[in-house]
């Protein structure tokens, strides 16, 4: 009895002891992970020497082809929209965007349905980055993108009624659910929306059709590159 | 804490851009004016900086892969390099550059070579080509060529043996991947087709750009289709035009409200003008452009096979008897079968109808690519030659017994297991000769644009091949790699190292292989006895580039280096 008590004590106290091992290294882990100063440790913990990675500030932060088609969708479809144009908007999606997929990096998923195209007939692609960088052909074949899509009428249409409001001609409130479709996290809604009015401003004097002063004002802030960062 | 984590779980779009433009708004403390202004200032600097840049990439690398590995001792597998050398060589048919003759007709395959400049180098180089500066010898070539040969990797596999040659050490990269990451050209680096096995890897995790060829497509155009100007949103295009300063006004606020100028150099943003330019501007008649590159290279080629193997024979290659099936050295591999030609076929007949549109057209896009220097590297993929060659036949491997007259048409498959003997010297002159041509035109053209001085042509293939005692094939030769290189940076004769054994069957399967065809042995590279592995290659390789770090400098001395323009040889090339 006693030596079947024994071996329980050291089979329990080992397990005991891998396990506080164990906790020991997955909070140190957490804390490494959550809190970014060193302050914020235990002061039985050795100070951390947080160092920000030059890699960190010179590389952005860009989506990859699947965001990159997800804003679009967000932006210009609905649950309003009807299956013509729901099939146009991929179709551009399909020509510019996933033929371009390598410059998009990682548009590569064996999770999706797609897997064979969106991989180039092979998941073992080797060609398309694993990181999403910025490139020239990249942008060219978002703006083309956007110009596409904001020149169909239908798709324009989708949007124009998605923004609107009961104002038929872009206004401030109409021109700032715009931007914050493509930026969400915008705040600083006089600052973007008074050069966008200054343009509307100027296309009305220009006596432009009012679908036209749309198409601009949704291209203007399509085109910026910038709601492509994370 | 939980929440925070439950939160990251089932991070949105939104979210993840939400949690962004905090950190955003703590930065900007500026009062609108007075960001304006800045913001002014900041893109003047950025235009100043797209301005200044110079895009033409430094340098211009072109590697053609040969994927299958087609037999290469016609071409640039050189075994005999000096004249003490012939008769070293031991025989096999299968390794052969020529064909002999008795009664008026071909009906062997044997290893010949001429001097050139005091190197033996195959038949094959004597090849005059139809070039757009009149008649030109592939000799000229020579004179820039490095062969890299005696090296292998121990291990057998077409697509783990292809990566390796360029991208010998994953974490380095692949040779076009690190020169593309210090490209500011339009595209980085450019793929003739979407193929994973050339160990295209980018340290910085760039992606390239993929060409799909498909006939009858301008490749140029299909490059470009981005940049295009599209005509069904040009009325869109006046538009903005009409009110291009307010419509430039908001994009200076977004570009800094959006953060994309917060980026060192702002490549974003430079990229952005560079598409926006680009599209803009009428880019060339590229219909006219590519016909009249594609007719070129379709001329080359087709040349190259009407008039045959030129160099070598001017005589019947006729198929004299029908031996069988191991032994045929008149067999020749297709994709699905191996054909046996019918006997009396003359195979200069069998070439009469070619169709070499697909090289044509890499040769085109190649040729566009390295003159307007829109890309740092173009990475040409070959997975067969020409196509459409035509045959009677009368034996299939699969029955190996005899049929009724077939008529087959096949391309040139480079993975060349049952190809004969004969066939082999046979066909891959017609293709080695066209492809040459192909290069010395190419090569041309830099010249007299003063490119070639900084242009790497390199021809690559997984392996080089293990010939057969039969006669009747080639079989994997992932121990003895051949890879060579055409460059401006060497301009006298051509330069060949790397050590290869006397008799190849000694690391092999004996009996079944034998003679000299290149297997690896030791090499004295700075004076150490080494056995060379693909990173030799890739080593040379960035020395000759002068990249800024040579990745592979730890795993592998160069064995060519380039110190003040002179190039100095590290490594020996000896038969032994």
């Amino acid at each position: 009895m006693i030596n079947v008590s024994k071996f329980f004590l050291m089979r329990a106290s080992l397990i005991l002891s891998v396990f506080l091992f164990i906790t020991l290294f997955q909070n140190c882990g957490q804390f490494t992970a959550i809190n970014s100063s060193s302050e914020q440790l235990s002061p039985n913990h050795p100070p951390i020497e947080v160092k920000v990675s030059s890699v960190t500030r010179d590389r952005m932060l860009l989506g990859d082809g699947f965001f990159v088609m997800s804003v679009f969708r967000d932006v210009f479809l609905d649950e309003t929209s009807n299956n013509d144009i729901i099939n146009f908007v991929e179709y551009v999606l399909r020509e510019e965007i996933l033929s371009a997929q390598t410059e998009f990096g990682r548009a590569c998923s064996v999770f999706n349905d797609g897997a064979a195209q969106n991989c180039n007939y092979n998941i073992f692609n080797q060609s398309i980055a694993m990181k999403s960088s910025s490139s020239s052909l990249r942008e060219a074949a978002r703006l083309q993108t956007c110009q596409r899509l904001v020149n169909n009428d239908y798709v324009l249409g989708g949007l124009i009624n998605k923004v609107k409001g009961s104002s038929e001609v872009p206004n401030s409130t109409s021109i700032a659910k715009i931007v914050q479709l493509f930026f969400p996290a915008l705040e600083s809604k006089d600052e973007y929306v008074q050069p966008l009015l200054k343009l509307e401003a100027s296309m009305a004097k220009g006596s432009e059709a009012v679908i036209d002063r749309w198409r601009i004002m949704v291209l203007s802030v399509c085109e910026e590159p910038g709601w492509q960062l994370l | 804490m939980s929440k925070e984590k439950g939160k990251l779980n089932n991070i949105s779009r939104r979210d993840l851009l939400k949690g962004g433009s905090t950190a955003l708004a703590a930065f900007t403390g500026l009062q609108p004016a007075a960001r304006l202004m800045e913001l002014m200032v900041k893109d003047l600097a950025v235009k100043k900086t797209y301005a200044a840049q110079d895009d033409a990439p430094s340098l211009f690398y072109m590697p053609i892969f040969l994927f299958g590995a087609p037999a290469r001792w016609c071409f640039d597998q050189m075994l005999a390099t000096k004249e003490s050398d012939l008769s070293k060589i031991l025989t096999n048919q299968m390794v052969a550059t020529s064909l002999s003759s008795s009664n008026g007709v071909n009906n062997a395959a044997v290893y010949r070579t001429f001097d050139y400049k005091g190197v033996q180098v195959p038949l094959l180089w004597n090849y005059e080509a139809q070039t757009s500066e009149g008649t030109k010898s592939l000799k000229s070539l020579l004179d820039h060529l490095i062969v890299f040969r005696g090296y292998g990797s121990g291990a057998d596999g077409h697509t783990n043996n292809s990566s390796l040659q360029l991208s010998p050490v994953p974490s380095s990269g692949s040779v076009s991947g690190v020169i593309g990451d210090q490209a500011k050209s339009l595209f980085r680096v450019i793929q003739s087709i979407g193929f994973p096995y050339t160990g295209y890897n980018s340290p910085n995790g760039n992606g390239l750009t993929i060409v799909n060829y498909n006939p009858n497509e301008n490749l140029v155009l299909s490059l470009l289709k981005s940049f295009r100007k599209n005509p069904d949103t040009r009325n869109l295009a006046s538009l903005k035009d009409k009110y291009k300063t307010n419509y430039e006004d908001t994009r200076l606020v977004f570009k800094k409200l959006s953060k994309a100028s917060l980026a060192p150099g702002d490549s974003l943003g430079i990229d952005y003008q560079k598409a926006l330019q680009k599209i803009e501007s009428s880019i060339e008649d590229l219909s006219s452009v590519w016909q009249q590159l594609f007719g070129k290279y379709q001329t080359l080629l087709l040349n190259a096979y009407k008039n045959r193997t030129q160099g070598i024979t001017s005589l019947p290659v006729q198929v004299q008897s029908d031996p069988g099936t191991e032994v045929n050295p008149w067999a020749v591999q297709s994709f699905t079968e191996t054909i046996f030609p019918q006997v009396g076929t003359d195979l200069r007949d069998t070439v009469n109808n070619v169709n070499v549109d697909h090289m044509a057209a890499e040769f085109a896009l190649a040729e566009y690519i390295a003159t307007r220097r829109i890309s740092a590297a173009f990475e040409m993929v070959l997975t067969r030659g020409a196509d459409n060659i035509a045959v009677s036949t009368q034996r299939t491997l699969e029955g190996g017994n005899l049929t009724g007259i077939q008529q087959r048409s096949f391309s040139t498959v480079f993975d060349q297991h049952s190809t004969g003997s004969i066939s082999t010297v046979f066909y891959n002159t017609l293709f080695f000769q066209g492809l040459a041509a192909c290069v010395l035109e190419l090569v041309q053209v830099l010249k007299s644009q003063n490119l070639f001085s900084s242009s790497y042509i390199q021809f690559v293939s997984e392996f080089g091949r293990t010939p057969r005692n039969t006669q009747g094939g080639s079989d994997h030769g992932f121990d003895n790699m051949i890879s060579s290189l055409i460059t401006g940076v060497h301009n006298s004769k051509p330069i060949i190292v790397g050590n290869i054994l006397r008799d190849g069957s000694g690391g092999i399967i004996n009996g079944t292989y034998s003679g000299t065809f290149g297997y690896k042995s030791s090499t004295n590279v700075n004076g150490k006895n080494l056995m060379l592995g693909p990173a030799s290659v890739t080593s040379t390789l960035a020395n000759l580039m002068k990249l800024p770090s040579n990745p592979w400098k730890n795993v592998a001395d160069p064995l060519v280096e380039l110190n003040s323009g002179q190039l100095n040889i590290k490594a020996s090339g000896e038969i032994v």
